[in-house]
C-alpha cells in the first residue's frame, strides 16, 4: 500500500470518528445514571483496544482506566461523569 | 504498505492469506490495511465462531485473533485451532489487552505462537504477522494443559503415568489408569456441532475434578476427546468406588450443551498399574495401560450401566482397540463402500437416461428417419421450466398474504394430547429436555403427554421418564415391544391418548409455548388436521445445518402455505402436525410406507379431509448437521414421495371429494416434482445435438429471445425463494442474513442439482427395490452388539417428516 502510516490511520480515524463518539456517548449514558451498563463496558473495551492504536495515547489511557473499571463492576457516576469528560479532552487533543 | 516500512527486508508475502479476527471493526480495519499494504490478502471474522466458519472454507497462512470476544474468545478459538488436523500448524498472533496482562500466558500456553499487546504500533504488528508466516509454528503436541478445561495434555498425563508406574514398582504401592467417556457424546457433536465437545469437555472436567476428589493435574483428554485420569496411591476397591461416584454423579445431572439441557452417561474402563511386574521385567507402559482401560471402557459401552469396567487379560479380543470403537468391521465398511459404488453407478445411470439416451434417440431420428424432434421439444423444455419456475414464483406471492386462524375457538379448548415419537437410543441425551419443554406449554384444557419410543434395549433414561411420570401424571412413558418405526409408535400411542386432538412430534421437537390452543383455532373451525412451521435450532451447529435452517423456512413459510392457497390442501410433514383424534384413529399411519405422514395426508384428503397450513405454529427441532447426514435424510424423502405419488396419484384422480383444482393440484404435487428432476437435465441433450447438428457449439444462436429469457427467468426462482423466505421467517432466522446469502450461493450452484440428483436416483432405487437404509447420523453412538448397522426399515428419528 503506498503512502505513509500515518497519513493511512489518520484517513482511517476520520472514517471511524463518528463510531467512537458513539461509544463514548455509551458510557456518558451510564454516567448520566441511564443506558446499559454492559453495552457501556463493552464499548469502554473497545476504545481502550484501539484508541491508543490510532495514536490517540491520551484518549487511550482514560479509556484503559474505564475499562478496567466496568471490569470491576459498576463505576461511581461522579467519577464515570470525570472519566468521559478527560476521555472528550483526549479526543480533542488528537494524535499524540 | 511502506506505511509498515517492513517491505524491505521482509520475506515475500504477496498472496498470502491472513485471518483478521476481532469484534472491533477499527482494529479490524487498521490490521487489514497494514497487512494489505504488505499485499496479504485479508479475510475478517467477528469473532471465534465465525473464525471458524472462515477456517472451513480455507486455511489461512497466518490468524491474527484478538481475545476478548464476545460469543467464542480467542482461547477457545486456538483450542480448536490446534485440535483440528487442519489448522494445528497456522501460525497464530494474538492481540492482547494491556489491561489483563494474564492473557498472554494463557495465549502462549494454548498454542499461540506470538502475540501483540494493543494499543499497538502497526509496523510492529505487521512485521511480526509477516514474519510468523515463515516461521514454523509453536509444535501442538509441547503444549501441556488446554486452559479451557484446566486439563494436561494427554502426552504430560503419559509422562506422569510412566512416572507413577516406576513409583509403583519401587514401593509396592497400587495405583490405576482410568478412561472416562460419555456414550452419548458422538450423538450430541453430530446434532450441535464440534463445540458440544467443548461444552461437554469443560462441565465433565469439572465435575470430575469434584467427584474423584483428585486434583486435576491428573486428568487430561486425548486426541479422541475422552478423558484419561491417573488415580495414585489407589487399591482396586478405592479405585472402583471412587469412579463409581464419578459416574453415577455424571448421569444423575444434568449438562448444557449447545444452550440445552442433556443427560448423559458416562462410559467408565480402568487399568492396575502392576506394582509387583515380576524380578527383572518391567511393567507396562503409559501408552498400553491406557491401551487397556481404553478397552475396559469399549466394555462399559456395551452395558452403559455406570459400572467402571476393570481391564483383565480376558477382555482384550473381545471388544474393538482403543480408538477403533467407532470403526466399523472390513464387512461393514466393504458394505459401506460397495454401497457409495451403487449410488455412484445409479448416479451415472440417470444421467445416462437423462442425457445420453435421449441425445442417441435424437440423432437416431434425425439421422435414420430425417426427423428432427429439436424444436417442438424445445418448446415442450422451455414450457415446463416455465411452469415450474411460474409456479414457484406464484407460490411465493400467494405465501405472502399471511395464513392465520380463526381469531377464536369455536368452542372451548378440550383435552389435548401430544404424542413424541422417539428411537431411544438416538434420543437418550436429549429426550427429558424435549418432555419438559412439551409439560410447560400453555394450555388450559389439560395436555397429555405420550412418549411413545422403541428401543432395542434398556436404557437408564427410562428410570429417570418413570420418576418424571410419577411426579407428574400428565406425562406417559409408552415403551413400544416390537417396534421398528415411527408409525408403530404412533400407533401403539392412540391406543392411551385421552385428547381430543393429538399433536404428533419427532423427539428433537420444541413447540412455541400457545401452539396447542392455536392448533385448536383451527381444528374447531372445521379443519381435520393443521401443520405448523418447523424452525431449525441448531443453525449454529455447521453450513448444512445453516443451509437446512433457511431452507425450512423456505418449505414453511413459504411453500407449504402458498401451496396450501394454490391448491386448496395442504400436507402433514410428520412433525408438528396437529390431528382430530378420531380422526387419526381411523387413518393411522402405515409403517411400509417410508414416508407415512404424506402417505396419511394424502389419504385424509383423498377422503375430502381438510389440511390447513399455518405458518405461526412454530415448532423448532434439530437439524443434519453433515453432508453425509444430509443426503441419507433426502434421499429417504425423495424415496418416499415417489412411493407415495405411485400410489396416490391415480387415487386422487379417481377421488370424488377433490374438486379440479385440487386434482391439478395433486398432479403437480405428485406428478410434477417426480418428472420434474429429468425435465431439468433435457435442456443438455437436447443443445448437445443442436450442436452436432450445426457442426459445432460455436454456430449455435445462444441469444435466441426465448432461450435468454427462460434462462433468466428460471435463473429467477433461487433468489426468489431465498426472498420470501428471508421476508417470511422467524425472527431468529431473519437475524441471519450471512445464512441468506449462502443459502442463495450454495443453492443456486449446488444444493438445487443435488436435490435433483437425489431425486432420479431414489426412483432407480425405489424401483430397484432397494430399501436398505443406514441409520445414520446416530449409528455412529456406542451401539449394543445385536444391534445390526444397517436396518431394513427406517427408525422413527431417520424416517420423520418428508417436508
Amino acid at each position: 500500500m503506498p503512502g505513509d502510516p500515518t497519513a493511512l490511520v489518520e484517513q482511517l480515524w476520520a472514517q471511524f470518528l463518528p463510531l467512537v463518539h458513539e461509544r463514548v456517548r455509551l458510557i456518558e449514558e451510564v454516567a448520566a445514571g441511564g443506558g446499559d451498563v454492559a453495552t457501556a463496558g463493552r464499548a469502554a473495551h473497545n476504545l481502550a483496544g484501539s484508541l491508543g492504536s490510532y495514536g490517540r495515547a491520551t484518549a487511550s489511557s482514560v479509556a484503559r482506566e474505564l475499562d478496567l473499571a466496568f471490569t470491576a463492576g459498576v463505576p461511581d457516576q461522579a467519577w464515570l461523569t470525570d472519566a468521559v469528560r478527560r476521555l472528550r479532552e483526549g479526543l480533542e487533543v488528537g494524535r499524540a | 504498505m511502506t506505511a509498515v516500512q517492513v517491505g524491505r527486508d521482509a520475506p515475500h508475502v504477496r498472496g498470502r492469506r491472513a485471518l483478521v479476527v476481532d469484534d472491533d471493526e477499527m482494529v479490524v480495519a487498521l490490521v487489514r490495511a497494514g497487512l494489505e499494504g504488505e499485499g496479504v490478502e485479508v479475510v475478517t471474522a467477528a469473532d471465534g465462531r465465525e473464525a471458524l466458519d472462515q477456517l472451513a472454507r480455507s486455511v489461512p497462512d497466518v490468524v491474527v485473533s484478538d481475545v476478548n470476544m464476545p460469543g467464542m474468545d480467542g482461547f477457545a478459538l486456538v483450542s480448536r485451532l490446534r485440535a483440528e488436523p487442519a489448522t494445528r500448524s497456522v501460525p497464530l498472533v494474538f492481540l492482547t489487552s494491556r489491561s489483563h496482562a494474564d492473557d498472554v500466558l494463557t495465549g502462549l500456553a494454548l498454542g499461540a505462537d506470538d502475540y501483540v499487546r494493543k494499543p499497538f504500533e502497526l509496523t510492529e504488528l505487521v512485521a511480526r504477522v509477516v514474519a510468523k508466516i515463515h516461521r514454523p509454528p509453536v509444535p501442538v503436541d509441547t503444549l501441556v494443559r488446554d486452559v479451557r478445561t484446566g486439563l494436561l495434555s494427554a502426552s504430560r498425563l503419559h509422562e506422569e503415568i510412566d512416572h507413577e508406574a516406576g513409583r509403583a514398582a519401587r514401593t509396592g504401592r497400587p495405583a490405576a489408569v482410568a478412561v472416562l467417556d460419555v456414550a452419548e457424546r458422538d450423538q450430541l457433536v453430530e446434532r450441535f456441532g464440534a463445540r458440544a465437545d467443548d461444552d461437554l469437555a469443560v462441565q465433565v472436567a469439572q465435575r470430575v475434578g469434584v467427584h474423584l476428589g483428585s486434583a486435576l493435574d491428573r486428568v487430561a483428554r486425548d486426541a479422541a476427546g475422552r478423558f484419561l485420569v491417573l488415580l495414585p496411591e489407589s487399591g482396586p476397591d478405592e479405585v472402583r468406588t471412587r469412579l463409581t461416584r464419578v459416574a453415577e454423579a455424571l448421569a444423575g445431572e444434568r449438562l448444557t450443551v449447545a444452550g440445552e439441557g442433556v443427560q448423559v452417561t458416562p462410559v467408565v474402563g480402568w487399568a492396575s498399574l502392576d506394582p509387583h511386574p515380576g524380578p527383572g521385567a518391567a511393567g507396562p507402559g503409559a501408552a498400553e495401560l491406557v491401551e487397556r482401560a481404553t478397552v475396559a471402557a469399549d466394555a462399559a459401552t456395551l452395558h452403559l450401566d455406570l459400572q467402571p469396567v476393570r481391564w483383565t487379560p480376558a477382555l482384550a479380543g473381545t471388544t474393538p482397540p482403543a480408538g477403533r470403537r467407532a470403526r466399523p468391521s472390513r464387512a461393514a465398511r466393504l458394505r459401506t463402500v460397495l454401497g457409495r459404488l451403487r449410488t455412484a453407478w445409479q448416479i451415472a445411470l440417470t444421467l445416462l437416461l437423462g442425457v445420453v439416451v435421449p441425445f442417441a434417440v435424437y440423432v437416431g431420428l434425425y439421422e435414420l428417419a430425417g426427423v428432427d424432434v429439436s424444436r417442438p421439444l424445445y418448446l415442450v423444455v422451455v414450457g415446463a421450466l416455465l411452469l415450474t419456475a411460474g409456479a414457484i414464483w406464484t407460490e411465493g406471492f400467494l405465501a405472502l398474504r399471511a395464513t392465520r386462524p380463526p381469531e377464536e375457538p369455536a368452542s372451548p379448548p378440550p383435552p389435548a394430547s401430544a404424542v413424541i415419537a422417539a428411537y431411544l437410543p438416538n434420543e437418550a441425551a436429549t429426550v427429558v429436555e424435549t418432555v419438559e419443554s412439551f409439560l410447560r406449554q400453555d394450555y388450559p384444557a389439560g395436555l397429555q403427554v405420550v412418549l411413545a419410543y422403541n428401543t432395542p434395549r434398556p436404557m437408564a433414561v427410562e428410570d429417570t421418564l418413570a420418576q418424571l411420570a410419577l411426579r407428574d401424571p400428565r406425562l406417559l412413558p409408552l415403551r413400544v415391544e416390537g417396534s421398528t418405526s415411527k408409525a408403530q409408535n404412533v400407533n401403539a400411542a392412540l391406543a392411551h391418548v385421552t385428547g381430543e386432538f393429538v399433536g404428533v412430534f419427532d423427539a428433537d421437537h420444541h413447540p412455541d409455548a400457545g401452539s396447542f390452543l392455536r392448533a385448536w383455532r383451527w381444528l374447531s373451525h372445521g379443519y381435520d388436521v393443521v401443520q405448523g412451521h418447523c424452525v431449525i435450532r441448531n443453525g449454529d451447529a455447521s453450513w448444512v445445518a445453516r443451509t437446512n435452517a433457511v431452507e425450512f423456512e423456505s418449505i414453511y413459510a413459504v411453500s407449504h402455505p402458498g401451496r396450501a392457497r394454490l391448491h386448496r390442501f395442504g400436507i402433514f410433514g410428520g412433525s408438528n402436525g396437529y390431528w382430530r383424534t378420531s380422526l387419526l384413529r381411523q387413518v393411522r399411519m402405515h409403517g411400509f410406507m417410508l414416508t407415512e405422514d404424506i402417505d396419511s395426508s394424502l389419504r385424509v384428503v383423498e377422503e375430502g379431509g381438510r389440511i390447513a397450513s399455518d405458518p405461526g405454529l412454530v415448532s423448532r427441532e434439530l437439524a443434519p448437521t453433515t453432508l453425509a447426514a444430509l443426503w441419507n435424510q433426502r434421499m429417504r424423502w425423495a424415496q418416499g414421495w415417489f412411493q407415495v405419488s405411485r400410489k396416490h396419484l391415480l387415487r386422487a384422480w379417481r377421488s370424488p371429494a377433490l374438486s379440479l383444482r385440487q386434482k391439478l393440484g395433486m398432479t403437480f404435487l405428485l406428478g410434477w416434482r417426480e418428472v420434474y428432476p429429468w425435465l431439468s437435465l433435457q435442456m443438455f441433450p437436447l443443445v448437445a445435438f443442436m450442436a452436432w447438428r450445426e457442426g459445432g457449439a460455436d454456430r449455435l444462436d445462444w441469444l435466441v429471445p426465448v432461450f435468454v429469457l427462460t434462462t433468466l427467468f428460471t435463473a429467477s426462482v433461487g433468489p426468489g425463494q431465498t426472498l420470501f423466505a428471508r421476508r417470511l421467517a422467524v425472527p431468529e432466522i431473519r437475524r441471519q442474513p450471512g445464512w441468506f446469502w449462502r443459502y442463495l450461493l450454495v443453492s443456486s450452484f449446488v444444493y438445487t442439482e443435488l436435490k435433483n440428483v437425489i431425486g432420479r436416483v431414489a426412483q432407480v432405487k425405489e424401483l430397484m427395490g432397494e430399501r436398505e437404509w443406514k441409520v445414520t447420523p446416530r449409528a455412529t453412538a456406542p451401539a449394543a452388539p445385536t444391534t445390526p448397522a444397517v436396518v431394513a426399515t427406517p427408525t422413527v428419528t431417520e424416517a420423520s417428516g418428508a417436508r
